[in-house]
């Protein structure tokens, strides 16, 4: 895969990722009010430095019923535009810090609700623009997709680790509580686990497997990591059914193609 | 390599240095994570290795004018069972998330700090605000919430306890 | 709409001379008529009653109708109820929905009806529960016989006694309002089933009994409790938790919550007992505030 196919993917996938977080926020509006969860009269003073910042004009900026609306929709246009028009440069590289900047700033109004895909997409995007911004420095392109690409084994890797270290993971009754809650799971998935104690096991200690080798889908080349796109899109998939983490799919899957780029890279090296 | 590509690539080496650093709260310093600001160091401990294995509710109660308490109300923060739909779509998520981190540092704040002190916190004074703008029982001033914790679709009768519990605040 | 956009749009409004006009005219009125005491009656939806049943008024309701003395139609759906007859109470719901929709097109029309309207009202009514007034301005008039009017209810206990309608009437308006108030309980959940048996109706934070909460611990206070072991499970919160973080990020830097040192000190006690009984949210907000701001970074 060549340098600009796996960043064209990666803007692609991640965009549509971000597009429907921007979306659902664009619903949240009132929880953004007076009285919502996200009231700004009260996040204000969740420091001194939000404190100066909030009053004056610029509270009443901040607390105009358009402004998380404007920033969130801001934001999809943006997405949206990234995911729709792929050959003009200036405009993407736009979107990409319009996309960055809206999350920051929607992160500094509201540091509350946000997840690991908010986190992915916005490593992503910074790389992503750091590479547009230099668009012409072979270098740097490489670097930003590498840097992606370990930011995303990493973020599996750990995530296995923290299972493996966990006595409620290696018994299983992680998996047979958490899909039992309402929360993260369903009557369904309630019903499935109970009194399937082996299964719990066997499907956290698979979990736990993916997770801890994610970072061998740089090792094999190409057909190594398509083992693990394979089971990486299809355990995302799974967690959005089951457990509502939607947004997960594109921003962790929107890795593949840097992944794809570096094990590739890594094979033709030895 | 150009000098650019140079600092790029520092950039990025530190970059995953803090991220490594980051993951377990034990190892990073609290100067780096106040450093963060934009929030770009991430934290990838998905679940793990603390599980949250049960459901959080948010209840509130009127105090009535004869002193007497109304009956718990739920807060609907999340309104639909997980399935296909919330697999594409899936706003509440947000809600529902948001509330249970105000718990989560409301637990840690109440470990760290004397009780009396909560209720100046962001989180105790988030859903305070929240709750003083549900709709309230007829002829009611003040109220009251809770925090229940549930064990989702568990059969186990001693599936719910209180977390915690405000003290009585006016409404207006 | 939040509570600012209603009150810049009622501020906007209150611009308009028709609106300043109405407003005064009410004031007037108000300070100018006779008032009345109007009978009450309560009445209550059996609880057994389906969903589908008397649907016109859903679950966790308190509906007001308003009526003169003798209107047939408040008859029929206080028979209606008290017979746990559906259908008799559909029929009148029914009639009374069609009243609104013809005021609701002749106010839009305009007209000749419009200028009906125009002209005071006989009487209108205020609907209050003991000492606090829950709706005001409730009028009939030939189109809309009866006015109903609904109210939020969660199942609590409601004194019937206090219910009470005052009626602002002109000389010639013989024929007192009356209002019949139903009530239909809240359909309880599972959750909320589980939270009236923790923590019944009567009881406080402090008589709760110690087996329905977690581990206590010794500082169970009589307005917070919390549990030590939940405590230490959120060591470190599983996803991201930038909102701990950035409560937790250090004790030295502007973006950091309140320090330990403010809150153990004794002008941070002094100002929490200085805090009126059953302090609001916007109170806790300003005390916030002032102990940001008197706060110096170190």
């Amino acid at each position: 895969m060549d340098i600009d196919t796996a960043y064209a993917l990666i803007v692609i996938l991640a965009s549509v990722g971000v597009f429907i977080a921007s979306v659902e926020l664009l619903t949240l509006k009132r929880e953004f009010e007076d009285g919502g969860l996200f009231s700004w009269d009260v996040l204000r003073t969740v420091s001194r430095a939000t404190l100066s910042v909030g009053t004056g004009r610029p509270r009443r900026i901040i607390s105009h019923p358009f402004f998380v609306p404007a920033l969130t929709g801001a934001r999809a246009l943006a997405a949206l535009v990234l995911i729709i028009v792929r050959n003009d440069h200036a405009l993407s590289t736009a979107c990409v810090l319009a996309v960055i900047a809206a999350s920051i700033v929607m992160y500094w109004r509201a540091p509350l609700g946000m997840d690991g895909s908010d986190q992915m997409s916005l490593i992503t995007f910074v790389a992503v623009a750091i590479h547009k911004l230099f668009s012409g420095d072979v270098h740097v392109a490489q670097a930003s997709l590498w840097f992606i690409a370990i930011q995303g084994c990493l973020s599996y890797f750990v995530a296995g680790i923290a299972k493996v270290v966990s006595p409620v993971w290696r018994s299983g009754e992680a998996v047979r509580r958490i899909l039992g809650t309402r929360t993260y799971g369903s009557s369904r998935s309630a019903s499935f686990v109970s009194g399937r104690e082996s299964m719990c096991v066997a499907l956290s200690w698979l979990v736990m497997l993916f997770e801890c080798t994610f970072p061998l889908a740089l090792a094999f080349g190409e057909r190594g990591f398509a083992i693990f796109a394979v089971v990486g899109i299809l355990f995302h998939i799974s967690n959005a059914v089951i457990m509502g983490l939607n947004t997960f799919v594109w921003a962790f899957v929107a890795t593949y193609p840097a992944i794809l780029f570096c094990a590739v890279s890594i094979r033709r090296a030895f | 390599m150009s000098d650019v590509a140079i600092v790029v690539v520092i950039l990025y080496v530190v970059w995953v240095a803090a991220t490594v650093a980051n993951q377990f709260h034990s190892w990073c310093p609290t100067w780096l994570r106040a450093l963060d600001i934009f929030g770009l160091i991430p934290v990838w401990t998905f679940f793990a290795p603390n599980p949250g294995m049960t459901d959080y509710y948010l209840l509130y109660r009127d105090c009535l004018l004869d002193g007497s308490f109304d009956n718990w109300r739920k807060v609907e923060l999340k309104p639909s069972e997980n399935g296909l739909r919330l697999a594409i779509w899936n706003p509440a998520k947000r809600k529902q998330k948001a509330f249970s981190d105000m718990v989560s540092a409301l637990i840690r704040l109440a470990n760290e700090r004397k009780v009396e002190a909560l209720i100046v916190t962001v989180p105790y004074i988030l859903i305070l605000n929240f709750i003083t703008s549900r709709p309230h029982s007829l002829g009611a001033n003040s109220t009251q919430f809770m925090v229940m914790e549930h064990g989702g679709f568990s059969r186990d009768p001693e599936r719910s306890r209180v977390l915690m519990m405000s003290g009585i605040h006016r409404l207006h | 709409m939040s509570r600012k956009d209603v009150n810049k749009l009622l501020a906007k409004a209150l611009g308009s001379p028709d609106f300043r006009r109405a407003l005064l005219q009410v004031s007037e009125e108000k300070a100018t008529r006779t008032v009345r005491p109007c009978s009450c009656v309560v009445a209550e939806i059996p609880e057994a009653a389906q969903l589908r049943d008397f649907a016109h008024i859903t679950p966790g309701t308190v509906m007001a109708f308003v009526a003169r003395e003798g209107e047939p139609l408040l008859r029929n759906l206080t028979e209606a109820v008290a017979d746990n007859n559906s259908k008799a109470f559909n029929l009148a719901a029914n009639k009374i929905k069609q009243m609104e929709a013809k005021l609701s097109r002749n106010i839009a029309g305009g007209g000749n009806s419009a200028i009906s309207q125009r002209q005071p009202f006989p009487s209108f009514a205020e609907i209050s529960y003991a000492n606090k007034t829950l709706t005001s301005l409730v009028y009939v008039d030939d189109v809309l016989r009866v006015h109903r009017h609904a109210f939020a209810y969660n199942g609590g206990h409601l004194d019937r006694k206090v219910f009470s309608m005052m009626e602002y009437y002109r000389a010639d308006s013989r024929t007192p309002l009356t209002c019949l108030l139903l009530i239909r309980h809240p359909t309880i959940g599972e959750i909320e089933r589980e939270a009236l048996r923790l923590v019944p109706r009567n009881s406080s934070a402090n008589n709760i009994g110690a087996a329905v909460v977690a581990p206590v611990t010794p500082a169970l206070m009589a307005f917070f409790a919390i549990t030590a072991e939940a405590a230490a499970r959120f060591v470190y919160n599983e996803f991201v938790n930038f909102f701990v973080a950035l409560l937790h990020g250090g004790t030295t830097t502007a973006l950091t919550s309140i320090p330990d040192s403010v809150l153990n000190s004794e002008a941070f006690q002094n100002m929490l007992k200085s805090l009126p009984p059953e302090v609001t949210a916007a109170e806790l907000v300003r005390l916030r505030t002032d102990i940001l701001l008197q706060e110096r970074p170190k």
